[in-house]
């Protein structure tokens, strides 16, 4: 028991974009296509860092992660649970959630929200860390 | 304080219902990745980190959680009797997930109390949040 530590070789970051007049349905999966690059990986770690006010929980975004077998890892894991200090907007929990993550398929994982989302410009809603 | 290394969660809606009353119980609907899963930590959501549930139902307010029991049965007994919700929601004890030690919860015979009515409505859903490992 006590503190723990864990140490991260890496971080890579992946933000979600939202076009202009792009209308986002809620109902709909958004797959991380093209972003292979995570394959293998074991995730040790995530936080996300939200970039417009009460991102996370006002839109109630999730993520759903699958490893290369396309087993469910995280099944509508809320964003706002993932915030974490130093961040401009949201409500930072000062603890750092921790995983272990194996085989991650970003690919294969999408992240999806509650409420459907419509900008009259062009918008960076949040950015996910993956720490491995 | 130690917290889970998380391998797997699942994210589970319970809807209160169309009429809300006090010791009123609802029980968990059945959840086929969680049958006979190792639970070993929960979490529960408040409208703060959730403006609308996934199925589009009004989530419950953190006040409203304070109105809300939890009881987890593993088999048939209550192992988890009566544990305050609002115990259960990170935000409101410091970012903390409360852990257990490696539960088979029976979730059909798991269920939320309503103590109390001031802070919550029908149709509201409470958010679960299970960290799990498979059998």
């Amino acid at each position: 028991m006590g503190k723990q530590v864990r140490v991260y070789d890496n971080t890579y970051s992946l933000p979600i974009d939202v076009t202009v007049g792009q209308i986002v349905n809620s109902s709909t999966p958004k797959y991380f296509t093209g972003y292979s690059y995570l394959r293998g990986k074991k995730i040790k770690a995530i936080s996300i860092m939200p970039l417009l006010v009460n991102a996370p929980s006002g839109l109630g975004l999730m993520l759903t992660l699958r490893d290369g077998k396309g087993n469910e890892l995280l099944y509508n894991y809320p964003m706002s649970d993932l915030i974490v200090s130093n961040v401009q907007f949201g409500s930072p929990l000062n603890r750092l959630r921790l995983f272990n993550l194996y085989d991650l398929d970003l690919e294969n994982s999408y992240w999806s929200q509650t409420q459907n989302i419509g900008y009259g410009a062009a918008q960076r809603i949040v950015i996910i860390n993956f720490h491995y | 304080m130690l917290q889970p290394i998380v391998e797997k969660s699942y994210l589970v809606e319970l809807n209160l219902g169309t009429v809300v009353g006090a010791q009123r119980q609802v029980n968990f609907q059945f959840i086929p990745q969680l049958k006979d899963a190792i639970i070993y930590g929960v979490e529960v959501f408040s409208i703060a980190q959730f403006s609308l549930s996934p199925n589009g139902a009004t989530v419950v307010s953190a006040l409203g959680l304070s109105d809300l029991t939890v009881t987890f049965a593993v088999g048939d007994d209550q192992d988890v009797f009566l544990q305050p919700c609002a115990d259960l929601n990170p935000a409101l004890v410091g970012g903390f997930i409360r852990m257990y030690n490696n539960k088979r919860f029976n979730l059909t015979k798991s269920f939320i109390t309503m103590q109390g009515v001031a802070n919550i409505a029908a149709n509201q859903a409470v958010l679960f949040n299970f960290f799990y490992r498979s059998k």
